[in-house]
């Protein structure tokens, strides 16, 4: 493991390169070209705060905020795990061809969605100012549930970006499993409106656990609850882990697979 | 003092590797639950018990026919593929050229391409900057770099490729069959960029069928055969053993491949009669005609260089060995030569050359083109010979009667060689 990390270190210009230009090449083409990195983010939130503050008039004080924090999140965890599946794949042009540390692969897609999900904070930071919400030291739990985000899904991405592999549906599969997991998870509500029961059980959930440290945090403006905090860390780390481990071992095979 | 280098930077041991041919793939999930435990799947054995060393800023060339595991184990030295049993150590930066250009994006320009390319390659920006101006100035691409590598062409993209690929200042270089693609001119430049690059002590392993340029170029040789080294040593016995089973092969048969020789001092003996149609055959495919009243029995090439083998430069015989049944006059021998794709590039008779008239009586001989410095360039060329009567009928015409290789220690560039010297003069 020591040695595929110092490997992984050595790639690093690599994984930059790559990431770069899954970025560059996503909006490539587009009249507004790299814009669309911030557009989607605000239209979204466009989108979302006239629908349910004007149409459905939800009684949750700024909601909309409320909903775009989770949101967010969970664009970076979605985006970045529904890429990564295919990835190897994907570029199997590559893998036949050149040598490289194939962890780069998925690492440089979740990287991508990490960089976006940053570049869609110029999004947010002012949609907080807005609506009254300034910076206070809760705020730097940010970088740590950020942090925790990524390893639960450079995790899942290094699972899933193997087996598709070998189990191609695993691809098709995931579009419905993620909307699934989508409501599982309390982006669009509160825990509060379930049962104390039901919601402990939401709370198994690590992206559950991701999206409530990140409202906790910016919209409810506390400290994250530390069972919750440290219960997410843990299971992140094992799912690291057991994706890499797991990864190491279908990667022999990968050139002749794909 | 002789300083004599024997760090091993490559050591394969007892390397086997199969690939699963998939008959129909299971990569389905109702595929992988209904067929689970019957995969279909059969094994192909790429290679079998294979071991070799490769000592630091050796040349070395794989050669063998398709199919032989020669790609397989450059795969495996790249780590591209893992064996199945066996070890592979390899110490030292490798570039892996399998492929020319594999990475590219084709929207983005030449200039970021390299970038791209050189990271692929395990190289920082830092580095890449620093040889930037180089690697264009190699690829020749002028103001083209900063276009899309889209609208290249191929030849354009592939100058690109190799000039990222040789930049990269390896240890190790591994190349698979690139040394085929671009233009003459393009591939004189590779080589000597190889050449380079050995002069600094890098290790060079190159797979390819063209056996002259091996030839030129490694020290030594290893020729794979039905997944195993069938023999390793300097390249000319190598090659030559070689070229006479590939010979063999093709005139046996699909069969022919579990053709077995252990030692090669019966080789050049056997070039002789493999080295060419065998006469029955050639009848039957129609490489083959004439009246039968004299007939050619053999056609042996011969040089310093060995049997079926020349120099380019140096002298060459082209002996024909023939039988006549019923006495002829006035007969001509000539013989013509052809290059692999076909196309003529020399031919010419006694006639032609106005000697006198041959007139044979029953019983046999032989006869033998004789060239002082044969100039053809380097590569393969079929040699068609016949024996023809006043009138253009013939006795015996025989196409493709032997196959010759021609090697070179010049990359200069075309057909034939023409004799020349230069001379430079200055105006003050």
């Amino acid at each position: 493991m020591y040695a595929r990390l110092v490997e992984l270190w050595k790639y690093r210009e690599m994984l930059w390169s790559m990431i770069l230009s899954e970025l560059r090449t996503r909006y490539r083409g587009s009249f507004l070209g790299f814009l669309w990195t911030f557009i989607n983010p605000l239209l979204t939130l466009m989108v979302y705060t006239f629908i349910f503050s004007r149409i459905m008039k939800v009684t949750m004080p700024h909601y909309a905020l409320f909903m775009f924090i989770g949101l967010l999140a969970w664009n970076l965890f979605a985006t970045g795990i529904q890429s990564s599946a295919s990835v190897i794949v994907r570029q199997g042009s590559l893998v036949k061809k050149i040598y490289f540390p194939r962890e780069i692969l998925p690492l440089s897609v979740v990287g991508g969605s990490v960089i976006n999900y940053l570049l869609s904070l110029v999004i947010l930071v002012p949609f907080l100012f807005i609506n009254g919400y300034y910076p206070t030291v809760n705020w730097l739990y940010v970088p740590l549930i950020l942090l925790m985000e990524m390893i639960f899904t450079v995790g899942l991405a290094l699972l899933l970006s193997s087996l598709t592999v070998y189990l191609r549906d695993i691809e098709h599969m995931l579009g419905i499993f993620l909307m699934l997991w989508f409501y599982l998870t309390p982006v669009i509500y509160s825990l509060k409106i379930l049962s104390p029961g039901i919601a402990q059980m939401f709370k198994l959930n690590p992206m559950s656990d991701v999206v409530l440290s990140f409202q906790s945090t910016l919209y409810y403006n506390e400290s994250p609850h530390w069972k919750l905090f440290l219960y997410g860390y843990g299971i992140s780390v094992v799912v690291l882990i057991f994706g890499w481990w797991l990864f190491t071992r279908l990667n022999r095979r990968f050139a002749e697979e794909v | 003092m002789i300083m004599v280098n024997t760090e091993k930077v490559i050591r394969v041991q007892n390397v086997s590797k199969n690939f699963r041919v998939h008959t129909e793939r299971n990569s389905t999930l109702k595929e992988r639950v209904l067929y689970a435990g019957r995969a279909k799947y059969r094994d192909f054995v790429a290679l079998r018990d294979v071991s070799l060393d490769v000592t630091r800023g050796e040349s070395l060339g794989l050669i063998g026919v398709n199919g032989s595991g020669k790609s397989t184990l450059l795969k495996l030295m790249s780590k591209i593929l893992y064996p199945d049993s066996g070890t592979v150590d390899v110490r030292g930066r490798v570039s892996s050229l399998l492929e020319l250009g594999a990475g590219f994006h084709p929207d983005f320009s030449g200039r970021e391409n390299v970038f791209m390319n050189g990271a692929l390659l395990g190289l920082s920006r830092k580095e890449i900057r620093d040889k930037l101006d180089e690697i264009i100035d190699f690829s020749e691409l002028g103001d083209f770099i900063n276009e899309p590598v889209r609208s290249y062409s191929s030849g354009m993209y592939m100058r690109l490729a190799f000039s990222v690929a040789v930049a990269v200042d390896p240890e190790i270089i591994l190349i698979d069959e690139i040394l085929a693609v671009g233009d003459a001119a393009f591939q004189a430049k590779c080589m000597n960029r190889l050449r380079t690059l050995r002069a600094r002590d890098t290790t060079i392993i190159i797979v390819t069928h063209d056996t002259a340029a091996v030839e030129r170029f490694c020290d030594r040789v290893v020729w794979m055969h039905d997944s195993r080294v069938k023999m390793e040593g300097k390249p000319i016995n190598c090659i030559q053993s070689y070229l006479a089973t590939v010979f063999k092969a093709s005139n046996e048969g699909s069969n022919a491949m579990s053709f077995e020789r252990s030692d090669t001092s019966e080789t050049s003996e056997e070039i002789r009669s493999l080295n060419g149609t065998d006469s029955s055959e050639a009848i039957d495919a129609g490489l083959r005609w004439g009246t039968g009243d004299v007939t050619i029995d053999e056609v042996v090439v011969t040089s310093s260089a060995g049997r079926g083998l020349v120099q380019c430069g140096e002298p060459l015989d082209i002996t024909i060995r023939f039988s006549v049944k019923q006495g002829v006059n006035d007969v001509d021998f000539g013989i013509e030569i052809f290059t692999a794709d076909d196309v003529q590039c020399y031919g010419t008779n006694t006639r032609l050359d106005r000697y006198d008239t041959i007139s044979l009586i029953q019983g046999s001989g032989s006869i033998t083109f004789h060239s002082t410095d044969f100039c053809l360039l380097s590569g393969s060329y079929w040699i068609d010979v016949a024996c023809s009567a006043a009138d253009t009928q013939a006795h015996d015409y025989w196409r493709r009667a032997t196959q010759i290789q021609v090697y070179s220690d010049i990359n200069d560039v075309g057909l034939c060689r023409v004799p020349h010297e230069w001379k430079l003069s200055i105006d003050h």
